[in-house]
C-alpha cells in the first residue's frame, strides 16, 4: 500500500509540475498584452512599452519562466496586473461566491440525483423508473447556460420570483438572504450533474439490491424502507460518492459559464474577464489552483479506490 | 458667515417654491457600471467606466461646467501673460488631500510632470511646455514656447488627463498605474475599497473643501450627501436592467437601447436618454497601408454607405440616434455642415465607379471589430453587407477587445482597412483623436498638418471655427474615418434618486453623484 | 431486461436515430429549402415574434431565426464531426502506444492527466485566446485538444486490458511482432469503445462549442451557429426570448439523441464499458 501511495504521490507531483509548465506556455502564446489593455485604446506605443518595462514583461521568456517557477514554489502566484493585489488574495475574495454556488449546486446534484436514482432502482422498469431515466438523459443533454437563461426568463423575467443576477457577500454583510441570488444559478448548474448522479445511483443500487445480504435482510422481515436506506444505500454509497467527486471538474467548468450568465462575482467569471484583459498572473493563478485541486481530488479518489479494492494497487 | 446663511435661506425658499424636496444627508448610493475599470489612475486611462468613480476622488485644476466651458476647480485664480506664453496658477488655500495633508504647489508640479511624461492626453500640450515651477506654496508658473489655445480644456479633461495627486504618490508611480491604496485625491469622496470583480467603495471625505460658486456641471460647489458610494461592475446588460427594476441599484449606465420598452411606464424608474452630448460611432480607415491607403477606395466606401440601417442596427429605435455627418453634434458650438454633403450618399453605383477608377481588383477589404462592443459589431455587420453589395470583397474579422485594440493600434504592420469604434464628445476639436498622426488610421497629410497647427495656436474662437470647418471639408475628401451618426446612450435611475436634473444630462455619459441624494 | 424496457429502449433508439437522421438531412439540404437567406439583414423587421411569416421570429437584425437555426445545424455537425475526428486521430494512436508500451504510457498518461486537470471550458477559452482569431479551424483545434486526452484515456485503458487477454499472450508466444499484435489483435478490438467514446465526444463537443460561442470566442458570430445565436440573443432575453429558445431546443435535441445513441451502442457493443466511459 505504501509503495502505491508513494508512486501515486510522485505521479501527482509530476502532474502538478506539468500543469505549471503548461499554464506558463499557454500564457506566453496569448496575443495582446495587459499594458495596452490597461492604458486603453488611445495610448501610444511608447507609453505601452514603458509600462511593459515596469512590469518586466519585456524580459526574455526563460527569465520570466524561471521567476514564475521559483515564485510558485514559494507559494507566491504573483500579483494581478489589474488589481495590484496578490493573485491568491483575489481568488480568495472571489472564492466565496463560487464555493457557495458549488455547495448549492451539489445540494441540487445530491438532493435530486440520489433520490431519483434510488426511487428508480427500487421499482426497476416501472413507469416511474422509465420516466426518471428519460428525464435524467434529457437533463444531461441540456446546456447549463441555456437552462440558466430559460430559468432567468421564467423566474426573474416573467414571474419576478427570484433575482436573476448579481450576488452580495453573505460573509461580509451577514445577510443569509443573499443566498437566494444563487438559487437559479445553482439549479442551472446542478441539474446536468444531478442527471449523471441519478444514473449512477440507479445502477449501483440495482447491483446492491441483487446482493445476497439484501435478500437475507428482506427474508428476515425487515421493512423495505429500512432495507433500502440502511443497508442498500450505504453500500451503494461508494460508487455514488465517487461520481459526486468527479462532478467537481464539471461543476467548475459549468460555473465558468453560469457565473457569466448570472453576473456572479465568482472565480469563473474572474477567469473569463482575466482572459479578456490578458491579466496573465491571474489567469495562471486560477488555472493552477483549479488544476491542482483537481489533481489532489483525483489522488484522493485513487487512494480511496485502492483502499477499497486492493487489486487496483497492482496495476 | 451671515452671507452664507442668507444665500442658504434664499435657496431654501427657491427650493420650496419649486416644490423640490430638500436635500438629505446619509445613505448609500449604488451604481451599476457596465465594466470593471483597470485602474482609477486617470492620468493613465481614458476609460469612461474608470472616470465615473475616479471623478469623485480626484480633482483637476479646472473642471467643465454644464456648457463644457472649463472653470477653475482647485484654482483660486489664474492668469495668462500678454504673449500667451506664461501661465500663472494660484491655488486655493486649505484644500486637503484625503491623507490630511494640504494641497501645495509642489503637488501640482509633481502631478503635472508625471502627466506630461506618461499621461495619455498630454502630448500636444506638453511638447510646448518649457518650464514648470512652484513659485511659492500656492503659486505655480508654466512657461510655453508658443501660445496653446485649448490649455484650460486640456487641464480640465479627466480622460488621460492631469488629476492632481500628492507629490509622493505622483513621484513614486512613474509609468505604472497608481495602486488602489495610494488613491489619494482632494475630491468629496475618498477611496475605501476595491473588491475585485465586485465593486469599488467610496466614503464621504469629511475634510472636503468645497468651492463657493454655484454648481454647474462638474464645476462649482460639490456637496457629498451620501455617506457611501458603491460602484458595482455588472457587465451583463440584463443584470443591470433587472437590478434597477428590483431596486438593487439606484443608477445604471449603458442599458441597451432595445431594452427601453421594458422600463417604459415604470413609475419607479426614470430613463435618462443621454442625447446631449451624444456619442459618435465611427469606422477608422487605415490611411497608410493596405487597400485603403488609396484615397479613392476610402471615398468609395463612404459613397456606398446608407447610414440609416447602420444606425438602426447599432442603436435600435430612432429615439436613440440622429443622422449627422459633422464630427460634433448640433447644439455644440463646433457643429458645422461643412463637408457633410458627402455623408450618407447611399450610392453603391458611385462606389463602383470610384472602385473602377482606383483599379480595384477584388482584393479583400479587412474590417475589424470587437465582438464585445455590441453596437459596433452590429454596425459592422450592416456595413459589411452594404459594401459587399457595392462590389467590395469584404473580410469581416471579429475579435475580443484586447486583440482588437492590439491589432488596430499596430502601426508597424497594420492588418486592417476599417476598424469600428465609438467616441465620446470632447470639448475641443484639438482633442479629436484622428487629428493625431500617432492615432490608429495614422492620418497625416500636409494640408491636415497645417490646419491642425493653426487650430492649436490661434486663440480666437471665430478663427478657430473657420479652421475647424476647413478640417471637416478635408475630412470628407480624405476620409480618415467614417462617422455614422450621433447615438444616445440610455441610463436608468430610480425615481428616489434626487438632485439629478438636466445639468447631469448635459454632462453626457459620465454621471456624478455629489449634490444628489436619495429620498 | 424486461420486455417493456426493451421496447422503451427501442423507442428511445428509434427516436434518437430519427432525430439524427432529420438533422443530418437538414444540415445537408437546408441551405436549399429554408424560407429566407439566413444572413440577409432586414433591419426594419427586427425583433418580430414567431408568426406565419417567421416561424421562429426574427432577431435584432431582422434575420429569420428559423432559417438560421436550420442552417446552423450544418455548422454544428461539421464541428462535431471534425472535433471527434481530431480526437480520434490524436487519441487512438497515443492511447494504443501508451497502453502497449509501459514507459511511453507513463509519459503520455502524465501529460494527459495534466491536460485533463484543466476544466474543459477554461482550457478551450485559453486556446482560443492563443489562436487569436475566431474561426472554425481554431475551434476544432481548441475543443479537439480538450477532448483528445479523454479519448487517449479510454483507448489506453482498453488497450491495457486487451493486452492481458489470452489471445494476445498466445500471439506473443507464437512470436508475432509488436506491430502485428497492435494492429491485428488490439486495434481491431478497440473499435467498440472508440465508437462509443466518439458518440459522446460528439455530444459533449457540440455543447462545448455552443458554450464557447456563447462566451463570444468561438466561430465568428455572424456565422449562424446555435451557441452564437444564443449569445447574440442574450441581450433580448426578456424582450425577445425566441432568439435563444429555438437554437437551445435544437442543441438539446441533438445532444440528447447522441447520448441515447451512445447508450444504446454501449449496451449493444460492449456492456462492460459502462464502467470505463
Amino acid at each position: 500500500m505504501l509503495s502505491y501511495i508513494l508512486r501515486r504521490a510522485a505521479g501527482m507531483v509530476v502532474s502538478v509540475l506539468l500543469v505549471v509548465t503548461i499554464t506558463f506556455i499557454l500564457m506566453q502564446l496569448i496575443p495582446g498584452d495587459p499594458a495596452s489593455v490597461l492604458l486603453g485604446p488611445n495610448a501610444t506605443p511608447e507609453q505601452i512599452e514603458a509600462l511593459k518595462r515596469t512590469w518586466g514583461l519585456d524580459r526574455p521568456i526563460l527569465v520570466q519562466f524561471y521567476k514564475y517557477f521559483a515564485n510558485f514554489f514559494r507559494g507566491n502566484l504573483g500579483e494581478s496586473i489589474f488589481f495590484r493585489q496578490p493573485v491568491l488574495e483575489i481568488i480568495g475574495q472571489r472564492a466565496e461566491t463560487s464555493v457557495f454556488l458549488g455547495i448549492m449546486a451539489l445540494i441540487v446534484v445530491v438532493g435530486l440525483g440520489i433520490p431519483a436514482g434510488v426511487i428508480a432502482a427500487v421499482r426497476p422498469n416501472s413507469w416511474v423508473d422509465n420516466s426518471l431515466l428519460l428525464l435524467a438523459l434529457a437533463g444531461a443533454s441540456i446546456p447549463s447556460f441555456w437552462l440558466g437563461l430559460m430559468l432567468m426568463v421564467l423566474f426573474a423575467g416573467k414571474l419576478h420570483l427570484l433575482p436573476s443576477s448579481g450576488y452580495t457577500s453573505v460573509i461580509a454583510t451577514g445577510n443569509i438572504a443573499n443566498l437566494k441570488n444563487l438559487i437559479l444559478p445553482a439549479f442551472a448548474l446542478g441539474f446536468v450533474n444531478a442527471a449523471l448522479v441519478a444514473r449512477t445511483a440507479r445502477s449501483s443500487m440495482l447491483d446492491v439490491l441483487r446482493a445476497d445480504y439484501i435478500t437475507t435482510a428482506r427474508a428476515k422481515g425487515l421493512r423495505d424502507s429500512v432495507v433500502i436506506l440502511k443497508h442498500a444505500l450505504r453500500n451503494a454509497a461508494i460508487p455514488i460518492t465517487t461520481v459526486v467527486s468527479f462532478t467537481f471538474a464539471s461543476l467548475v467548468s459549468g460555473a465558468v459559464v453560469t457565473e457569466n450568465v448570472f453576473a456572479l462575482p465568482g472565480v469563473g467569471s474572474l477567469i473569463v474577464q482575466s482572459v479578456l484583459k490578458r491579466d496573465y498572473p491571474t489567469i495562471q493563478g486560477i488555472m493552477l489552483v483549479v488544476a491542482v485541486l483537481y489533481v489532489i481530488i483525483n489522488f484522493i479518489t485513487d487512494l480511496t479506490y485502492a483502499f477499497l479494492d486492493p487489486r487496483i494497487r497492482y496495476r | 458667515m451671515w452671507r452664507r446663511s442668507v444665500v442658504f435661506g434664499v435657496l431654501l425658499v427657491g427650493v420650496a417654491l419649486l416644490g423640490v424636496a430638500e436635500p438629505k444627508y446619509g445613505g448609500t448610493l449604488k451604481v451599476a457600471l457596465a465594466s470593471e475599470p483597470g485602474t482609477l489612475d486617470m492620468q493613465l486611462t481614458t476609460g469612461v467606466a474608470a472616470s465615473i468613480p475616479a471623478r469623485h476622488i480626484f480633482e483637476g485644476l479646472f473642471a467643465f461646467d454644464e456648457n463644457y466651458t472649463p472653470k477653475p476647480m482647485l484654482l483660486e485664480d489664474w492668469e495668462l501673460s500678454a504673449d500667451g506664453k506664461t501661465v500663472t496658477f494660484y491655488l486655493r488655500k486649505g484644500v486637503l488631500f484625503h491623507n490630511g495633508k494640504e494641497l501645495k504647489a509642489e503637488d501640482v508640479v509633481a502631478s503635472l510632470e508625471r502627466w506630461g511624461k506618461y499621461g495619455l492626453t498630454s502630448k500636444a500640450l506638453w511638447s510646448h511646455v518649457v518650464e514648470l515651477k512652484a513659485v511659492d506654496d500656492y503659486t505655480v508658473v508654466m512657461v510655453l514656447d508658443q501660445p496653446f489655445a485649448p490649455l484650460e480644456t486640456y487641464l480640465a479633461n479627466i480622460y488621460g488627463g492631469p488629476r492632481i495627486y500628492p507629490k509622493e504618490v505622483a513621484e513614486a508611480a512613474g509609468s505604472e498605474p497608481i495602486s488602489p491604496e495610494n488613491y489619494i485625491g482632494t475630491g468629496p469622496y475618498k477611496f475605501a475599497e476595491w473588491k475585485a470583480g465586485d465593486y469599488i467603495k467610496l466614503v464621504r471625505f469629511e475634510g472636503y473643501s468645497a468651492r463657493e460658486d454655484a454648481a454647474s456641471g462638474y464645476a462649482g460647489k460639490r456637496v457629498a450627501y451620501f455617506d457611501e458610494l458603491l460602484f458595482y461592475f455588472v457587465p451583463e446588460d440584463n443584470a443591470r436592467l433587472v437590478g434597477i427594476q428590483a431596486g438593487t441599484y439606484d443608477y445604471a449606465v449603458n442599458i441597451p437601447n432595445d431594452l427601453y420598452p421594458n422600463v417604459e411606464g415604470d413609475p419607479n424608474i426614470v430613463p435618462i436618454i443621454v442625447d446631449h452630448p451624444p456619442i459618435y460611432p465611427m469606422a477608422l480607415c487605415n490611411t497608410i497601408s493596405g487597400l485603403t491607403a488609396d484615397v479613392k477606395i476610402r471615398q468609395a466606401i463612404l459613397a456606398a454607405l446608407d447610414m440609416e440601417p447602420i444606425m438602426l442596427a447599432g442603436y435600435g429605435d430612432p429615439t436613440f440616434w440622429k443622422l449627422n455627418g459633422s464630427y460634433f453634434a448640433p447644439g455644440i458650438r463646433w457643429y458645422t455642415t461643412a463637408g457633410t454633403e458627402a455623408y450618407n450618399q447611399a450610392n453603391p453605383e458611385r462606389a463602383k465607379e470610384l472602385l473602377k477608377e482606383a483599379g480595384y481588383n477584388g482584393e479583400p477589404l479587412r474590417i475589424i471589430v470587437a465582438g464585445d462592443m455590441t453596437a459596433q459589431y452590429n454596425q459592422a455587420l450592416v456595413v459589411a453587407d452594404q459594401l459587399k453589395k457595392a462590389g467590395f470583397n469584404v473580410d469581416l474579422q471579429v475579435y475580443d477587445k484586447a486583440t482588437f485594440f492590439a491589432r488596430r493600434n499596430d502601426r508597424k504592420n497594420p492588418q486592417w482597412e476599417l476598424a469600428f469604434s465609438y467616441y465620446y464628445t470632447i470639448p475641443d476639436p484639438s482633442l479629436v483623436l484622428m487629428l493625431s498622426p500617432t492615432y490608429a488610421g495614422w492620418w497625416d497629410t500636409p494640408q491636415k498638418r497645417i490646419l491642425v497647427e493653426v487650430l492649436n495656436q490661434i486663440t480666437d474662437f471665430k478663427v478657430r471655427y473657420k479652421v475647424w470647418e476647413a478640417i471637416m471639408e478635408l475630412w470628407y475628401i480624405e476620409v480618415p474615418a467614417i462617422k455614422f451618426g450621433d447615438a444616445f446612450q440610455l441610463h436608468l435611475k430610480r425615481a428616489s434618486l434626487k438632485g439629478y436634473g438636466t445639468e447631469y444630462i448635459n454632462m453626457g455619459a459620465a454621471p456624478y453623484f455629489w449634490n444628489s441624494w436619495k429620498e | 431486461m424486461s420486455f417493456a424496457r426493451l421496447i422503451l429502449r427501442r423507442k428511445a433508439l428509434l427516436f434518437a436515430v430519427g432525430v439524427l437522421f432529420s438533422l443530418v438531412v437538414i444540415s445537408i439540404f437546408s441551405p436549399y429549402f429554408v424560407p429566407y437567406d439566413p444572413d440577409a439583414l432586414k433591419v426594419l423587421d427586427r425583433l418580430k415574434p414567431p408568426s406565419a411569416a417567421h416561424f421562429f421570429g426574427t432577431d435584432h437584425f431582422g434575420r429569420d431565426i428559423f432559417s438560421r437555426v436550420l442552417v446552423g445545424t450544418r455548422v454544428t455537425f461539421i464541428l462535431g464531426l471534425s472535433i471527434s475526428a481530431f480526437a480520434l486521430v490524436f487519441g487512438v494512436p497515443l492511447g494504443v502506444l501508451g497502453g502497449y508500451y509501459d514507459r511511453l504510457g507513463m509519459v503520455i498518461m502524465r501529460v494527459v492527466d495534466a491536460i485533463m486537470a484543466f476544466p474543459a471550458i477554461i482550457l478551450a477559452l485559453a486556446l482560443m485566446a492563443i489562436m487569436g482569431k475566431p474561426g472554425m479551424v481554431n475551434v476544432i483545434i481548441a475543443v479537439g485538444m480538450v477532448w483528445a486526452p479523454r479519448m487517449v484515456r479510454v483507448v489506453y485503458s482498453s488497450t491495457l486490458s486487451l493486452r492481458e487477454n489470452t489471445y494476445v499472450e498466445a500471439a506473443r508466444a507464437l512470436g508475432a511482432s509488436s506491430g502485428r499484435i497492435l494492429i491485428r489483435h488490439i486495434a481491431v478490438n478497440l473499435l467498440s469503445p472508440v465508437i462509443v467514446q466518439s458518440t459522446f465526444t460528439f455530444a459533449f463537443s457540440i455543447m462545448e462549442v455552443a458554450a464557447l460561442n456563447f462566451l463570444g470566442v468561438g466561430i465568428p458570430p455572424y456565422v449562424p451557429s446555435w451557441g452564437g445565436m444564443m449569445n447574440e440573443g442574450r441581450t433580448y432575453i426578456i424582450r425577445a426570448p425566441w432568439i435563444i429558445i429555438f437554437p437551445g431546443v435544437f442543441l438539446a435535441l441533438s445532444v440528447l439523441s447522441f447520448n441515447l445513441l451512445g447508450d444504446a451502442l454501449r449496451d449493444r457493443l460492449d456492456p462492460r464499458l459502462r464502467n470505463i466511459v
